[in-house]
């Protein structure tokens, strides 16, 4: 590849933060989020507000990486970002909301994390965070930031693809400590996604208290319906 | 690794793989997040016959000192108000008890699980 098309391609993967930068925004932030699919665990998302220059050619979607490279660059992307944060929700959490609210509110919890709130967000995705979830976060009132959604965000867009790496890496290092809590499911490979391997361990030990009770597989293994508390009760 | 930016977001899932590795060693939890007007206690925990108070630390890089250290005095007093309004509630005078810390960071690409017993002295 000449160093032209190369250039070309690094300008490219951060046209959304250029534009964004000359329409004046201040802090341009990529979010993602990762475990929307798993029977387990939480789901994380990541907010990177990278430095307006900054960009890095091993930087893609997470999913076209191996671990060995999301590992090595995950540290390198939040020691040279502006600004990263995490935000967390846990299996309880999404089973009471849902799963898409639950990855939304990781989202959010991600960018109140930032030390400076970033006035512009590039979410991957089709979906904006509703601004009851910004209230949920404590975000304080006439705060406003710019929403763009990006969908396929992780393949398009630098800021995205680093918040991706840097979420997946902080999901599979929780998984892998569960995994040494609740050894029976084998979390360290599949990190909760719903493999043979994983419904078969479901079936036949029962879900663990990180399984998310609101997805059909984990209730169907489930000896019994779930206790919701006394509100329930005849 | 350096992740200052993001201490704390452990947070409840710090708590809760605190949870899940006390009960892995074989205690028994009988109360997470107790909150009085005195202070709170992340976790009580039965361990074997003593009444243990779990502080859950959640540092996700090491700038800023140990978990332990972070248990700041401070803090410790309002912890050690708390459980002894605790025992008070429950009636648990009779009980051993003591002040646990754990502590969650993100050294490196593992998360790391510190327990200390007896972290501080009920005085």
């Amino acid at each position: 590849m000449s160093l032209a098309v190369e250039l070309e391609e690094a300008v490219g993967f951060r046209a959304f933060e250029k534009k964004g930068y000359t329409q004046g925004f201040k802090r341009v932030a990529g979010i993602d989020e990762v475990g929307r699919g798993p029977l387990a665990g939480p789901v994380v998302a990541a907010a990177v507000v990278l430095r307006p220059e900054y960009s890095h050619p091993d930087i893609k979607d997470s999913k076209l990486l191996s671990v060995k490279q999301r590992q090595s660059l995950a540290p390198l992307i939040q020691e040279n970002a502006a600004d990263c944060a995490l935000g967390i929700v846990g299996a309880d959490d999404v089973d009471r909301l849902n799963i898409q609210q639950a990855s939304l509110l990781a989202m959010v919890k991600a960018i109140a994390g930032l030390a400076l709130k970033p006035d512009c967000m590039l979410i991957d995705g089709n979906q904006s965070i509703p601004a009851a979830l910004f209230r949920m976060a404590n975000f304080s009132a006439g705060i406003t930031i710019y929403q763009k959604t990006i969908i396929k965000g992780d393949r398009l867009c630098l800021s995205i693809a680093a918040a991706s790496v840097v979420a997946k890496v902080a999901r599979d290092a929780i998984m892998l400590e569960y995994d040494k809590l609740y050894p029976q499911y084998g979390f360290a490979e599949h990190k909760g996604y719903g493999c043979e391997e994983h419904l078969g361990a479901l079936h036949r030990y029962g879900p663990s208290p990180i399984h998310r009770q609101s997805f059909k597989p984990v209730r169907e293994a489930s000896p019994q319906q779930k206790d919701y508390g006394p509100l329930f009760e005849a | 690794m350096n992740l200052n930016n993001t201490k704390q977001v452990l947070g409840k899932e710090g708590e809760r793989i605190a949870e899940a590795y006390l009960r892995k060693k074989g205690y028994k939890i009988i109360e997470r997040n107790f909150r009085c007007a005195l202070g709170e206690l992340d976790l009580i925990v039965l361990d074997r016959r003593v009444l243990v108070f779990v502080e859950v630390k959640t540092r996700t890089g090491d700038a800023f000192g140990t978990p332990f250290e972070a248990v700041e005095f401070r803090k410790q007093q309002k912890m050690i108000q708390a459980a002894q309004y605790f025992i008070a509630q429950r009636r648990l005078q009779q009980r051993d008890s003591r002040f646990d810390v754990v502590g969650i960071s993100w050294p490196g690409r593992e998360l790391l699980v510190e327990h200390i017993e007896n972290a501080f002295e009920l005085s």
